[in-house]
């Protein structure tokens, strides 16, 4: 294993001044990090731990915001009543995570940061080990983290913090056409909000292989409107991709003009077009019966 | 000058373990080889079987995508923890008697599981227990006996509450 | 009838199991040890021509590194029967992405690992082959050059006149088959820790098989196998995995190297990439039918991926070639088969070992007769089932055999026809439902596994203290052999089970077992405890007769551990136990008891012929499936799995062996399959290589169906291994029977099976 020094901040303020004087690399849950070292993805040389700021651990609503805070544990959102009530899509999804432990262990913001550099082979953090095909090169363009998809079909945004002030940034513009994070290495994203969503209509459906803890492929978020739909696709795709007022009809048209699918090891392109028509009309049959999945 | 040794201390099963570590070590390692607690499991190191599960301030993880240095100053409640002088936990008595053991290595990260499960969700329906437990694999089993041992033990310690025995 | 014997009993190892004080061979440490690393071949196949592990010898605690060149490795082979094609490290030649190189043994692991990426091996690339069809073409690259030819082995078996069969057929169905090379999934990682002294080895392993551990890596280590003690630890599961492996020797070599006990265990990526998997085969089928339904023809042509290394190849081989001939009553077959190595990984035992490739084949035919002669699958099986009394072509002599029971109990616990009619009338558009069988069936105990013997024996020794304990020549690995050997042992000695424990194995002290595969444990096993648990008894009453002056013991009884006279006096067994100890001095009871199958032999060399076994299981399973017409996806919904298994010693053991292997069945059909690419493995967790977890599985209703083998232990057989062969041909079956396609390629993806339900629609022949 690797060797890095590690420090342990118990509080926003603490973390922010750590980055501010030096370059540290962020560990909350670990779940992907510890993947990254492991597999020598990631060589980092100093880690901040976060886990323990617990003033980054919420889940409120204030002025029909709802707001996330980035230490939030995936299970925290699994069994939060707000989240169900308000938010459907982010709880089904966190409920649908991984496992148990795994949603335990990691943190919402943990899980939006990760979104960079997923290999599309593997379906992971870039991780030839994985894989040992020396002939494949690791995907950096693989924009996938899960609750991307749900956040980006809320038009939620990110809350970056550093120690001289915040800005936000929209979840749909945080990755970047290149694969890059809007994220500067002296900030932590301290939270993610969005206007609370119009109650009901809303549908989500996705192909996953393997049905357990297996990767989500392709997933699709729909939201009745007005006898149109609008959606939200994500998955081993170039990037989280967002059309509105979309018929039935288009959906055959949209898959096969407008979706790029990353290459996979499981599922070819070729299947993931050919199903992605079933799996988008799922989720907009579940959005117009009201059913979310 | 880079700090790559740190003293970590870990309260584990109620009894503290104090060790320089360097910062890489996972807290599994830190369990079997410090601890010298070989009941937690490495199955895969990677975060895909289960076997590694203890119980950290209460909550199941995953001890291999963990470090050492971040349990530092947590208690944690491996396999050698739950039996106590009283004898085995229901869930332990319930794996042994509905044959939901044969191999025995996923054994200890399933009833941690079960436990952690069981603490949160009293009276789980079969598909709640198979959904907690689906970061859990067994090779031997086919899970079934498993599923069964964990309804016999949620009613057992149900049971327990009602008439005011310890270990609700 | 019997107090003990058929009753669910819990393991009596669970205690330690559940406590987490169980130490298996991957837990196990010893005070000194270093660890142990592999530095493992990048590329399938070059010539060795430098290794310079100068750099790695410098690092700060490093003890000791050993390569090819370092000394004369001896060839040897673990079953081969003529050519030794195996050598500890890669002295000429590297085979395999992953072939062993060089060893390191250092003070901690990281630095073990860190040691292993400073050895520089300069390789002279050859042409790789992957492809076993190429590897038999005349301009293969060779990979064994000493032996000339890339086809390892070959068997050609005929019987009758087929050709005439198929002449006269009036329905004939054929049909090409393959799988995947295959992990077993054991959850703990191939382990060991070595100690090498001036008197020999001795090895702390989790293995399946102790004595044969001892015999092949004395072999490979050059040293006399009355110098090598082999310690059984407890396994945490093998399915055929836990046999002879390379890790073990090549850990023995670094402790003699550096002087001090070393530990070595597996990542779960050196498994997934360098272990021993499932064969993967290709299989040509055809099967001829007269117009009753009765099966007149088989022709078979099988090739057999060998990988880098032979290993069991030959057997796994014989296994696919001969075995589900005796399932149903065909007397004209011509198989021809081949063994082929290839730049792949070498693959190994695995359960059902040839049995789920060979059946995958013959069970989807059956399925497509049924369908061409418009007679229902179940009852095409009935119609040919092989019976009790038969004696097939192969000379096997079935004993026992309950196959038309399992199909008969199985269709009637499915409500086979009207479930079908339902399931079809299920069907929305999007999801189609259906229902399919097969059978298979297995052996207990091969006698072709090894020429040198079949067989087991055992002891059973009672201390002065009334407590006993089994030393048998098997090896628990997980499916409760230990618990079924003391159920014997209380059955015949008349005492409670917790007086009883079963011990590990150990060479020194162990009788000369061959240990767990081929599904012999129960039944050559058992055998062996029960004869040796009946001599200890006879013992015991000696001694009991005397102290109730009775004229001899024909009278006396043991019940509950006390000894009743004719008369109705009693007196405690642990009593009777100390008085017997005192006779001989303090002297123990040991019974002795051993069990050599009578009437089996090994194959003829040419024929194949030859009654392999003395009992064998039969197993029937009926699988109900969905298929989303969409995308393919597939979900098992019901699994019903009747099993001939002579006599359920231990039913609730029975039964977690059943549940257990349908898992491990669903997987091999629906989606376990090392991705191999240009000979590497791309699939290396558990991420990729996908297993059913606790949410894929369905309900399962298994029957145990109890035919009473003559030779069996209270009449009981194997179980284990024909569990899982009949699964995936009944998913199989149950597609074809939702959509109408037939996918022929294990594992039975959905992006195949859309492939095939979309070629099908577009009005191409989707078979």
């Amino acid at each position: 294993m690797q060797e890095f020094s590690y420090k342990k901040a118990l509080s926003l303020d603490e973390a922010l001044e750590v980055l501010a004087a030096e370059s540290h690399r962020i560990i909350a849950g670990g779940t992907d990090l510890m993947l990254k070292i492991k597999h020598k993805t990631a060589y980092p040389r100093s880690l901040l731990d976060i886990s323990s700021v617990k003033e980054l651990r919420y889940v409120r609503e204030e002025n029909g915001r709802i707001s996330i805070g980035a230490c939030t544990k995936l299970s925290d959102l699994a069994g939060s009543l707000l989240c169900k009530n308000a938010s459907p899509l982010i709880f089904a999804t966190a409920n649908d995570m991984a496992s148990a432990e795994i949603r335990n262990m990691g943190t919402v913001g943990g899980n939006l940061c990760s979104a960079r550099a997923n290999c599309g082979i593997c379906f992971l953090p870039g991780c030839r080990a994985m894989t040992a095909d020396r002939s494949e090169i690791p995907c950096r363009n693989a924009a996938w983290s899960d609750l991307l998809l749900p956040l980006s079909a809320y038009g939620a945004n990110v809350v970056l913090k550093n120690k001289h002030g915040e800005r936000n940034v929209m979840v749909s513009n945080f990755l970047q056409e290149e694969g890059t994070l809007d994220l500067k290495p002296d900030e932590i994203m301290t939270e993610v909000n969005f206007a609370r969503p119009r109650e009901g209509g809303w549908g989500y459906a996705k192909l996953r292989e393997p049905s357990s803890m297996g990767f989500p492929f392709l997933v699709v978020a729909a939201q009745a409107d007005n006898g149109k739909f609008n959606i939200t696709i994500g998955g081993s795709v170039g990037h989280v991709y967002q059309f509105k007022q979309i018929s039935e009809e288009s959906v055959p048209s949209i898959v096969s003009l407008k979706l790029k699918f990353n290459r996979c090891l499981r599922l070819s392109q070729t299947y993931r077009e050919k199903t992605a028509v079933s799996v988008i009309l799922e989720a907009m049959r579940r959005a117009s019966e009201g059913c979310c999945r | 000058m880079l700090q790559m040794k740190q003293t970590v201390t870990i309260c584990i099963n109620g009894q503290e373990y104090t060790h320089e570590v360097k910062t890489s070590i996972t807290l599994l390692d830190f369990i079997r080889e410090k601890a010298c607690l070989t009941g937690t499991k490495k199955g895969c190191d990677n975060g895909d079987c289960g076997s590694c599960t203890v119980l950290l301030d209460g909550k199941a993880v995953l001890s291999c995508m963990m470090l050492a240095v971040q349990a530092d100053g947590a208690s944690v409640l491996t396999i050698e923890g739950l039996s106590d002088k009283e004898g085995l936990h229901p869930i332990q008595k319930a794996f042994i008697d509905s044959g939901a053991i044969q191999c025995g290595y996923c054994t200890p990260g399933m009833v941690m599981a079960a436990l952690a499960l069981l603490s949160v969700n009293p009276g789980p329906t079969e598909s709640e227990i198979r959904a907690a437990m689906a970061g859990h694999l067994c090779r031997c089993s086919g899970y079934e006996n498993i599923v069964k041992a964990v309804d016999t033990a949620a009613k057992a310690m149900a049971q327990a509450v009602y008439s005011g025995e310890r270990r609700g | 009838m019997y107090s003990v014997i058929g009753k669910s009993t819990p393991l009596i190892d669970a205690f330690a199991k559940v406590t987490g004080r169980c130490v298996y061979g991957s837990d196990f440490c010893m005070d000194g040890m270093l660890y142990g690393a592999v530095l493992r071949s990048p590329i399938a196949h070059g010539i060795v021509k430098n290794a310079d592990a100068s750099h790695a010898k410098a690092l700060r605690g490093v003890r000791a590194v050993v390569t090819a060149r370092d000394m004369d490795f001896p060839r040897y082979s673990v079953a081969g029967v003529n050519f030794l094609d195996e050598q500890l490290l890669a002295a000429d030649k590297v085979r395999y992405i992953g072939d062993e190189v060089a060893v390191v043994a250092a003070d901690d692991q990281d630095t073990a690992n860190e040691a292993v990426s400073l050895i520089k091996v300069e390789y002279e690339e050859l042409q790789p082959v992957f492809d076993t069809q190429e590897a038999m073409a005349e301009a293969a690259p060779i990979i064994h050059e000493r032996l000339g030819t890339n086809i390892a082995n070959e068997m050609h078996v005929s019987h009758g006149d087929v050709e005439g069969a198929f002449a006269k057929a009036h329905v004939i169905v054929e049909g090409d088959f393959s799988s995947d090379r295959i992990h077993h999934g054991y959850l703990e990682p191939n382990a060991a820790v070595a100690r090498w002294s001036h008197s020999g080895v001795t090895f702390w392993i989790p293995t399946q098989s102790p004595v044969l551990a001892m015999m092949t890596y004395a072999k490979a280590l050059g040293i006399d196998r009355n110098n090598v003690r082999v310690i059984q630890l407890p396994l945490g599961g093998g399915f055929g995995g836990k046999l002879e492996y390379k890790l073990h020797p090549l850990c023995a070599l670094l402790s003699k190297a550096s002087g001090r006990p070393v530990k070595m265990v597996n990542t779960r990526q050196d498994e997934l990439a360098a272990s021993l998997p499932r064969m993967p085969m290709k299989i040509h089928m055809a099967l001829a039918f007269d117009s009753d339904g009765v099966l007149i023809g088989k022709k078979t042509g099988i090739i057999g991926d060998n990988g880098a290394y032979m290993n069991y190849g030959i057997g796994i081989l014989l296994s696919a070639t001969t075995r589900s001939d005796n399932l149903y009553r065909v007397k004209n077959i011509r198989t021809d088969s081949f063994l082929v190595y290839t730049n792949q990984m070498p693959t190994g035992a695995f359960r059902g070992f040839g049995c789920p490739q060979s059946h995958f084949a013959q069970e989807t035919l059956f399925d497509e007769a049924a369908v061409k002669l418009g007679i229902d699958p179940a009852d095409l099986r009935l119609i040919n089932a092989s019976q009790t009394g038969d004696i097939t072509p192969h000379n096997w002599k079935l004993g026992s055999c309950g196959l038309r029971e399992c199909i008969e109990r199985s269709t009637e616990a499915a409500d086979w026809h009207e479930k079908k009619k339902l399931l079809h009338e299920t069907d929305d558009g999007k999801w189609a439902k259906g229902i399919g069988i097969a059978s298979c069936l297995h052996v207990s105990g091969n006698r072709t596994f090894l020429p040198f013997f079949d067989g087991s024996s055992a002891l059973v020794k009672i201390d002065g203290n009334g407590k006993i304990m089994i030393f048998p020549g098997e090896v628990d690995i997980g499916q409760g052999s230990k618990t079924v050997f003391a159920m014997i042992a209380s059955e015949e000695l008349g005492v409670p089970i917790s007086w009883i424990s079963v011990a590990d194995m150990d060479t020194d002290t162990c009788p000369h077992g061959l240990g767990t595969f081929g599904d012999r444990v129960t039944t050559l096993g058992g055998n062996a405890v029960r004869n040796a648990a009946i001599d200890a008894r006879r013992q015991i009453l000696d001694v009991a007769a005397k102290h109730f002056s009775a004229a001899d013991s024909s009278g006396i009884t043991i019940k509950n551990g006390v000894i009743y006279s004719e008369k109705g006096d009693s007196v405690g067994f642990a009593d009777i136990a100390e008085a017997a100890s005192y006779q001989k001095a303090g002297g123990l009871i040991v019974g002795q008891g051993s069990f050599q199958p009578s009437d089996v032999s090994m194959v003829d060399p040419f024929t194949k012929v030859g009654n392999i076994s003395c009992a064998y299981p039969f197993v029937t399973q009926i699988a109900e499936v969905a298929v989303n017409r969409e995308t393919g996806e597939i979900k098992v919904l019901n699994i019903i799995s009747s099993h001939d298994l002579g006599k359920a010693i231990n039913p609730v053991m029975a039964e977690g062996q059943i549940y257990g292997a349908v898992a491990m069945g669903i997987g091999f059909a629906l989606t376990e399959g090392m991705i191999e690419h240009n000979g590497a493995v791309k699939n290396q967790s558990f991420k990729h290589s996908v297993m059913p977890r606790m949410t894929d599985m369905p309900p399962i209703k298994s029957l145990l169906i109890e035919s009473n083998d003559p030779n069996g232990p209270y009449g009981a057989k194997g179980l284990g291994e024909p569990a899982l062969t009949a699964i995936a041909p009944a998913i199989a079956n149950a597609v074809y029977d939702a959509v109408k396609v037939r996918i022929r390629s294990l594992p039975i993806t959905s992006e195949k099976l859309l492939e095939a339900i979309q070629g099908h629609t577009d009005g191409k022949d989707g078979e």
